[in-house]
């Protein structure tokens, strides 16, 4: 105990520092007075970037429209996870391990493979009925809620399965309805649980490139889409300074979800498999 | 701190040997400079509700945890500085800690491959550890699959089988009903005999410290209350803490002078006096049993303490009755008396006399905490 | 009774309803829709080939680049997935015996890479390891080098990248097994003598097993499935499935041949998976609880 526990926490301490390198690289490099990478910078420091990030359209509008969005995407996703986990705790239907496997479907289909799937089956739908279903909002919302779907069913699960079910059942004693029990008793408990749901699939739609690939329509894109379409062109301190603004909300949103209600400790013992 | 030691067989260097053991959370002290020995193959139990320190005491033992200072010797050995798996001590956990993914077998001979003996030593060696603690017929089996008690006795049987220098038991019994419980007791104590092993058993159970153990050390707060054999314990509680936890359920308070204790002649009390033992005695305690309760009118004969009390309550325990007592014009907790069966019966409301003879009086000190504790810092400053 | 539980029942089916009815709409229909897809023959407009053949399936396999690809795709995807175990244990490991509070941040800042996506990631790497990144231009200024630094576009860098972002994944997964193992039994084995390492690897690694295969199985999907990291990181060199499928789609309009060589990566990743977890699972079952 006494020599190795240094030693895990070095190598611990050395891998973040290598994982994380990229986040001071990208905030160095926005603040380039220059529009190329030569370090160190010739040109010296600017925020000028940050303040012409509006006047990139493509980049601009691609970051409004991600995060609404992620914010449609976290409220659906999350109503849908946690009436998921509440209907296999009810336990009552036989074969529940196979609604939890097609509910953790997504994670494991490639995002990619999903987005063209969808697309080929919404354009066909829309041909049938002789409306265009595809290159709109709600079809990208629909595959967004589809990815964060997993991720929302389980932190609900862990929630709901750590409720006593002696408390519902004192309400239900108690004379209160079903209903009510939810609304008064389960939900009040499960709130960390519902907002770390709603806070990671906010921040996994905001970040998910692969399902909008298809989805997306030209001149509407979402941010990681058209940073992908920006970088294959040329990597520059605006693009920089726009995943900057990307790892800042990240950061400002776990900060809050952490001291609002405690999001680091909903990982704290892993994800239950 | 002066060590309590009863039996000068007891400081044989063979055995286990505490020095000074202080260890300390972020300034917090949780254990205050504590020293015991062990003689060689006897047992200690430490006593003490959650938090005394008892459990602290084992995990410095046994190396899972660095003390702040302090030494630990053990068959003659300094092991402070060893890693926990070059202590030579075995632990008996209280979850048992079985490997879930070994067969009972495996489990048994972990220790022995890890010492690094032969097939066939390690074969003899657990085939008679599971003949030993009756479990012969599980070798084949997994964790999963036994009882509670089957699962202890292979922690048991895991444990002895490396042939520790000192064996740990960490309240290996609180997750047995009580039938079991008592049964399993007897055998480990048992078979600690028959081995002469050295070992430390740590309990907050008192019943189960007097019948398991050559010594018992009460801990409280992290400092050492008494240390003696069972029935030293039982017989002569030094401090109030002592007492409490060894079924002195009535504990008053009272003053000493001349070598004499004197029990003052309350309002409803008649005054008493009782022969001292030791000198800074403030409290006097007796047993419910060792109580006698009479009408109010009938006069004891000789000196004893007396107290007038009204009866609130009674219980049929079988053999006996037991009152509960308010004793007049104090506001100390309610007096406890037990009267065999098949005497005079009393109700609720009854004003009766409470007689307590010498012989069942026992005079207590404070508990360490609250009196010695400002000299004994004194002393380690 | 029967009445409470069909009761129970029907809420149950209510509650799952909505979420059950996405997946199948959304997921199954259209996955399902492709396969008819895949065996088409391509027209003009490469979309709707109508008829039947395997030619899309045998072209994968025959195509000397497709075949390229897709091996391509689960060499990089195995040995990332088990670069990022080997990274990932000792982690998890100090997490998992770290006091809650410091439990809490690390778990934070392990989970800061996946949170902030693969695009934001691969950039910042683009930056720093490309022929024209930081470390190029340091080193060429050092004198160390006198050509700019050619290490993006190989297979090693993606496996390394890809490790690194796969890393909160495996963490996760083991993270839940080891919380709930606990250290009595590695202390037990320790007082019965055994050294720290051989506590860890006798008594803990057998029992956190469960995390082990779950972690590594969605590492390795997730790998098989990567897009960003491939096409930032590897370019036009090192060319892996999910981007091919968007090219050959987007870049050739061959709807038939992307869809085709799509459900082959699905169906192959299930099978490795599910043969590793069914292989993993007979070692273990029998004293799981």
């Amino acid at each position: 105990m006494r020599i190795q526990r240094p030693v895990l926490g070095s190598i611990t301490l050395l891998v973040f520092i290598i994982s994380l390198l990229p986040v001071p690289v990208l905030v160095w490099m926005s603040l380039f007075n220059q529009s190329y990478l030569v370090v160190p910078p010739v040109g010296g420091y600017t925020l000028d970037w940050y303040i012409a990030l509006p006047m990139q359209t493509e980049l601009f509008g691609g970051l409004t429209y991600s995060l609404t969005l992620a914010a449609w995407t976290a409220v659906i996703a999350t109503t849908l996870g946690v009436l998921a986990a509440f209907g296999v705790r009810l336990g009552a239907i036989k074969r529940s391990g196979l609604v939890e496997n097609l509910l953790t479907l997504p994670l494991t289909v490639p995002n990619v493979v999903l987005s063209m799937a969808l697309y080929i089956f919404l354009f066909r739908l829309g041909d049938m009925v002789g409306i265009s279903l595809i290159g709109n909002f709600y079809s990208l919302l629909a595959g967004h809620v589809l990815i964060t779907l997993p991720w929302t069913f389980r932190l609900a699960s862990a929630g709901v399965l750590g409720l006593s079910e002696d408390l519902e059942r004192a309400s239900l004693n108690l004379g209160r309805g079903r209903l009510q029990t939810f609304f008064r008793v389960s939900l009040p408990l499960l709130k960390p649980a519902v907002f770390s749901s709603a806070m990671l699939a906010f921040i996994f739609s905001f970040g998910n490139l692969e399902i909008s690939l298809f989805l997306v329509a030209p001149g509407e894109t979402t941010l990681p889409v058209a940073m992908m379409q920006y970088v294959e062109t040329r990597l520059d301190p605006t693009v920089a300074a726009m995943a900057v603004v990307q790892l800042a909300l990240i950061v400002v949103l776990l900060a809050l979800a952490n001291k609002l209600f405690g999001f680091g400790r909903t990982f704290t013992g892993g994800l239950k498999q | 701190m002066k060590h309590v030691t009863t039996d000068p067989e007891q400081r044989s260097s063979e055995g286990l040997s505490l020095r000074n053991l202080r260890k300390s959370y972020d300034g917090n002290v949780v254990l205050h400079d504590l020293s015991l020995e062990v003689g060689r193959g006897k047992l200690l139990s430490l006593l003490g509700p959650s938090g005394c320190g008892k459990t602290t005491t084992l995990n410095l033992i046994a190396g899972f945890a660095g003390m702040t200072s302090g030494e630990i010797h053990l068959g003659g050995k300094d092991i402070t500085a060893e890693a926990p798996n070059r202590r030579d001590t075995a632990i008996v956990f209280q979850n048992y800690a079985l490997f879930p993914h070994m067969t009972v077998i495996d489990n048994v001979g972990y220790g022995l491959k890890a010492r690094k003996m032969q097939g066939k030593e390690i074969t003899d060696r657990v085939s008679k550890m599971l003949e030993l603690l009756d479990i012969g017929a599980l070798g084949k089996r997994y964790p999963g699959e036994l009882s509670g008690g089957q699962q202890q006795r292979v922690s048991l049987a895991r444990a002895i089988a490396v042939h520790p220098s000192l064996l740990l038991l960490d309240e290996p019994l609180s997750n047995l009903d009580t039938k079991l419980r008592q049964e399993i007791r007897l055998e480990i104590r048992k078979l600690q005999q028959e081995l002469e092993q050295t070992a430390v058993f740590v309990t907050h159970d008192q019943e189960e410290a007097l019948v398991i153990s050559d010594y018992i050390a009460v801990l409280n707060k992290g400092w050492l209350e008494q240390h003696g054999t069972p029935q030293e314990l039982w017989e002569r509680p030094r401090t109030t803490y002592v007492a409490d936890f060894m079924g002195v359920e009535n504990i008053l308070e009272v003053s000493a002078a001349g070598g004499q204790l004197r029990v003052a002649d309350g309002g409803r009390n008649v005054g008493a006096v009782v022969p001292l033992q030791g000198t800074n005695k403030t409290h006097v305690g007796f047993r419910p049993s060792n109580a006698r309760i009479t009408e109010a009118g009938v006069e004891p004969t000789g000196s004893a303490l007396v107290l007038e009390a009204t009866v609130t309550g009674s219980a049929y325990l079988g053999t006996s009755y037991r009152y509960t007592c308010n004793v007049k014009e104090t506001s100390d907790r309610p007096v406890q008396v037990e009267q065999p069966a098949g005497g005079g019966q009393f109700k609720p409301g009854d004003t009766v006399k409470i007689v307590v003879y010498p012989e069942g009086l026992l005079p207590l000190g404070a508990s360490v905490t609250a009196s010695d504790q400002a000299s004994l810092a004194d002393q380690t400053a | 009774m029967t009445q409470a539980r069909s009761h129970s029942r029907l809420y149950s089916w209510v509650l799952l309803g909505p979420g059950v009815l996405l997946l199948t709409i959304m997921l199954i229909i259209p996955m399902i829709g492709v396969v008819p897809f895949s065996f088409g023959e391509r027209t003009v407009s490469g979309f709707s080939g109508g008829g039947f053949s395997f030619d899309n399936y045998v072209r994968i396999f025959t195509d000397e680049y497709l075949r390229g690809v897709l091996i391509r795709t689960f060499v990089i995807a195995a040995i990332t997935t088990l670069l990022a175990l080997v990274l990932a244990m000792p982690m998890t490991y100090f997490i998992s015996r770290s006091k809650p509070r410091l439990k809490g941040v690390l778990m934070i800042l392990i989970l800061f890479p996946l949170l902030a996506g693969g695009v934001v990631q691969s950039i910042g790497w683009v930056a720093i390891l490309s022929s024209s990144g930081i470390i190029s231009q340091w080193l060429q200024s050092a004198g160390m080098i006198d050509r700019p630094l050619e290490i993006m576009q190989t297979p090693q860098t993606i496996i390394v990248i890809m490790a690194l972002i796969d890393l909160p994944m495996i963490v996760l997964a083991i993270q839940s097994s080891m919380d709930s193992v606990g250290d009595t039994t590695e202390r037990a084995a320790q007082s019965l003598g055994a050294s720290r390492f051989r506590a860890f690897w006798t008594v803990t690694m057998p029992q956190i097993m469960p995390g082990i295969v779950a972690g590594t199985s969605l590492a390795f999907v997730l790998t098989v499935n990567a897009y960003p990291t491939p096409v930032l990181i590897g370019g036009s060199q090192v060319r892996m499935a999910s981007p091919e499928i968007y090219s050959i789609v987007t870049r050739d309009g061959d709807w038939t041949q992307g869809t085709a060589l799509a459900l082959m990566v699905v169906v192959l990743s299930f099978l490795i998976t599910g043969v590793y977890a069914k292989l993993m699972s007979q070692r273990f079952d029998k004293w799981r609880r």
